[in-house]
């Protein structure tokens, strides 16, 4: 059995028993000193990193317009169009709108588009006031006053008197009893 | 030998002054010396033929030499070697093996062919053991190479796979016995 498995490993080694070419160790110098950092050509880093930077441009100028504020549509909301932005009819705060967002909307509306689902800006203080305005043209609507940062001083503010308010006796009805009057 | 040292020196992240760049080759260059003849044989086991094991070796000692900083001590630098070797060996064979072309070399030894009787018998019984070679687990195939290899015992073994003693052991029995009924 013992010689048997010698028998064995002796075949197996003999099977091995190859040496390396005598060029072997040259090669592998010439290899590392090829595959070196150093090695690497400049230009071709110069290329490597242009190409990325302009994969990444792509990307990002390729990146559909995503609107600044959510926005809601509307079934026929007169007032609300956006090519009512800039008109004398809006109030001073929807005129101040950021230029960003008037360049999506004037985007959007820009002749040989198809015309989008009317929008209505989210600013909805401004767009009630409008409205109102409308509805009853003489009479103007007032701004908002303007909140003073600073606060009010103490001596400034003048007293509020309370009177004694009145108040009806609650009664408690069951639903049954408001049923049946109804 | 000079420009060897100055590429280890780049691969040492420039911090090492030149004297210790030219330690790190000599290092390198006797790690070299002392391995290559092991890289060579353990490729050669899974490859059967001389040019591609010296071209898995090489490529071994070249990924070898990007971490050698790491791998100074002699001991860990032989077993790194040896499971990359066998690693790409065996990524090297698979990929052989797809090409239909080098498919029929790929199983036949590549020494002269046999002209004597003796010769033929030899061929024959060379073939019938890598044959059976070929045929073990993966675990089993390594460690019955590496014990074949410039004497190896049980514990170089351990030391070159990482593996503990016992198990290289019951290894090395499962190949034998296995090798044995399929050689009978």
């Amino acid at each position: 059995m013992t010689q048997r498995r010698d028998d064995l490993f002796s075949e197996i080694e003999d099977a091995l028993s190859i040496e390396p070419s005598p060029e072997f160790e040259a090669k592998v110098r010439a290899r590392v000193i090829e595959r070196s950092p150093a090695r690497r050509s400049p230009v071709l880093i110069f290329i490597a990193g242009l190409s990325v930077a302009a994969l990444a441009g792509w990307v990002v100028w390729s990146r559909p317009a995503v609107p600044l504020a959510p926005s809601v549509s509307v079934a026929a909301p007169a007032l609300a169009r956006s090519s009512d932005i800039g008109s004398p009819a809006m109030p001073g705060s929807v005129q101040r709108l950021s230029s960003n967002r008037a360049a999506v909307v004037a985007s959007r509306t820009a002749p040989g588009r198809p015309t989008p689902e009317p929008e209505v800006l989210t600013n909805q203080p401004a767009i009630l006031r409008a409205i109102w305005a409308r509805m009853s043209a003489e009479t103007p609507v007032e701004e908002e006053p303007q909140v003073s940062a600073e606060e009010p001083k103490l001596f400034e503010t003048s007293l509020i008197e309370v009177r004694p308010l009145k108040v009806a006796p609650i009664v408690i009805r069951t639903l049954d009893e408001s049923d049946d009057k109804e | 030998m000079h420009e060897f040292a100055e590429r280890l020196s780049g691969a040492v992240l420039n911090r090492a002054d030149e004297s210790a760049a030219e330690d790190l080759a000599r290092e390198f260059e006797a790690r070299l010396a002392d391995c290559s003849k092991l890289a060579v044989r353990v490729a050669y086991g899974v490859l059967r033929q001389r040019e591609d094991a010296e071209d898995v070796a090489q490529e071994a000692f070249v990924r070898a030499h990007r971490c050698f900083h790491q791998l100074r001590d002699r001991d860990a630098f032989r077993a790194w070697l040896v499971r990359m070797t066998w690693r790409l060996a065996i990524d090297h064979r698979r990929s052989a093996m797809r090409r239909s072309a080098r498919e029929q070399f790929a199983s036949c030894d590549d020494r002269a062919a046999p002209t004597s009787e003796d010769d033929v018998i030899a061929a024959e019984r060379s073939r019938r053991l890598w044959t059976a070679i070929d045929a073990l687990p993966e675990k089993l195939r390594l460690a019955i190479v590496l014990a074949s290899i410039e004497g190896h015992g049980i514990r170089e073994v351990a030391a070159l796979t990482g593996a503990p003693e016992g198990t290289v052991k019951s290894r090395l029995f499962d190949a034998r016995k296995i090798l044995q009924e399929k050689l009978r």
